[in-house]
């Protein structure tokens, strides 16, 4: 829900900065500018493309986690949800022993580009 | 609640810090561990066990809904050089009345084992899941909950035979490039008969933690020496392929298992589902299973089910689950491993709704 709110606030700026920058950004890609001057008047790329690009980099975040997570030794990472927002990493699910939320969290926090790992996991065996 | 978890947490971390740096040499722990769930359960018809037909309605209480209650004792002993002798003694019981249940009605009658680890792999001696099991769980989109998963059609099948495989030996591989397997074997203990009660198992896993693909294979004689209730020398091959996909909250499973019990039914098992974590204390799952037996398909069945668990902590859980399942011929399947294994023909609606701790 939380997450849902955020979204929902992040596209209403975006409409609302779209709204009052959208005149004077279509002049600035008239055909034929060479780009130099795009600068000047209005972003490279709209707000539907910087968020597209941040939910890329999410993403992408995300799984590098899950391959290091993958990779450690003594943790089972099957049942770990790994959610990634600009570089906050929350590690959801389960793990089968409580020894190995500090690996995976040790492990989440050493991948390039996580500036903090939040752990939510909680302690689920096969058989239980 | 999520600073205060974060707050446990640096706690644990901390403790767990200073046991590793004040005992380097020869560390050992011995950890109480166990799970208690209870719960109610509604079904809206039961399988009259004398007629085979419709018993009713019923509403009760329920013993391990969600999560078989167990407790056990668990240990490892650091003999140097990375190695490290294991051992397990897993008890099941029932919430509702104390008794033994979940288990094969023994004492520790889920696992009991004694074994080694170092970086080479695992070796266990003793009563222990099998690779066919351990299997079942990694592809159930459910976790494997006791209601509406692969767990109440694998029981419905062949009951306790290949979750507690007794006087068995296994080796676990580390994981090298991303493949792990496991090998079990377990002998029967009949003098003269090697045949008698022999059970074998294997499985083999590939995950990149964003791909997972698991295959495993059990083959079991009936007879040996052990003698339990419920049985767990029950004759059958069980074939079992499978993959999961992990992308951001959602994770999807698929598999397909054949049971193919001697005597009984030659049953392929088609499943997949959804697992969705909404919120980190917050998560909904649901899968949908075939189930038809290729010696006669008029004998077959569908279920489907739903279920959502809230995270009070790392250890308590609410949870409600939903599942509907559709019975043709003579296929029973069931939709709760406890008070609700089998279900007549038909179409059987069931509601399960209650607390897991985990401690």
């Amino acid at each position: 829900m939380k997450s849902n709110k955020n979204r929902l606030v992040q596209w209403t700026a975006g409409v609302l900065l779209a709204a009052a920058i959208g005149a004077p950004g279509a002049y600035a890609q008239q055909p034929g500018d060479s780009g130099a001057t795009a600068s000047a008047a209005a972003p490279a790329t709209t707000p539907a493309q910087n968020r597209r690009a941040i939910r890329k980099a999410d993403r992408l975040l995300a799984k590098q986690v899950r391959r290091a997570l993958v990779r450690v030794k003594g943790l089972d990472s099957g049942r770990i949800v790994v959610i990634a927002r600009s570089g906050d990493v929350t590690l959801g699910g389960s793990v089968p022993e409580a020894g190995q939320i500090a690996l995976a969290h040790a492990a989440a926090q050493g991948v390039s580009g996580v500036r903090s790992v939040t752990d939510s996991l909680s302690v689920k065996a096969a058989g239980q | 609640m999520f600073s205060q978890r974060n707050f446990r947490m640096a706690g644990i971390a901390g403790a767990a810090s200073l046991l590793l740096s004040g005992a380097a040499h020869a560390q050992s722990s011995v950890t109480l561990y166990g799970v208690v769930d209870g719960g109610l359960l509604y079904t809206s018809k039961t399988l009259d066990a004398a007629t085979g037909g419709n018993g009713g309605k019923q509403f009760s209480f329920v013993d391990g809904g969600s999560a078989p209650t167990q407790f056990g004792l668990t240990g490892t002993e650091d003999l140097g050089g990375g190695a490290k002798a294991i051992f397990k003694l897993e008890s099941g019981f029932s919430v509702a009345n104390g008794a033994f249940n979940n288990s094969n009605g023994n004492l520790f009658g889920r696992q009991a084992y004694v074994g080694l680890t170092n970086p080479f792999g695992t070796l266990k001696l003793g009563l222990q899941f099998s690779p066919f099991f351990n299997t079942l769980y990694d592809l159930d989109p459910r976790g494997l909950s006791q209601f509406g998963s692969s767990l109440p059609i694998y029981l419905d099948h062949v009951l306790g035979t290949g979750v507690f495989n007794a006087n068995a030996v296994s080796y676990a591989s580390p994981v090298v490039a991303g493949f792990s397997g496991s090998a079990m074997f377990a002998f029967g203990g009949v003098a003269g008969n090697f045949q008698s009660g022999r059970q074998y198992s294997v499985n083999l896993k590939y995950d990149n933690g964003t791909v997972m693909v698991e295959g495993a294979f059990y083959n079991g004689n009936s007879g040996g020496t052990v003698n339990t209730a419920p049985p767990t020398n029950i004759a059958f091959v069980g074939r079992m392929l499978g993959a999961s996909y992990k992308i951001g909250k959602l994770t999807a499973k698929a598999s397909f298992t054949n049971y193919k019990v001697a005597g009984g039914f030659n049953s392929n098992v088609y499943d997949a589902g959804l697992d969705f974590l909404a919120m980190p204390d917050l998560d909904f799952n649901g899968g949908v299973w075939f189930v038809s037996d290729r010696n006669d398909t008029t004998n077959h069945s569908v279920m489907g089910a739903l279920g959502a668990q809230y995270f009070l902590s790392h250890r308590t859980t609410l949870f409600g689950q939903v599942a509907v399942v559709n019975n043709h011929g003579a296929m029973n399947t069931g939709l709760s491993v406890n008070d609700a294994l089998f279900s007549p023909q038909g179409t059987t609606t069931g509601v399960n709704v209650g607390i897991r701790h985990i401690f």
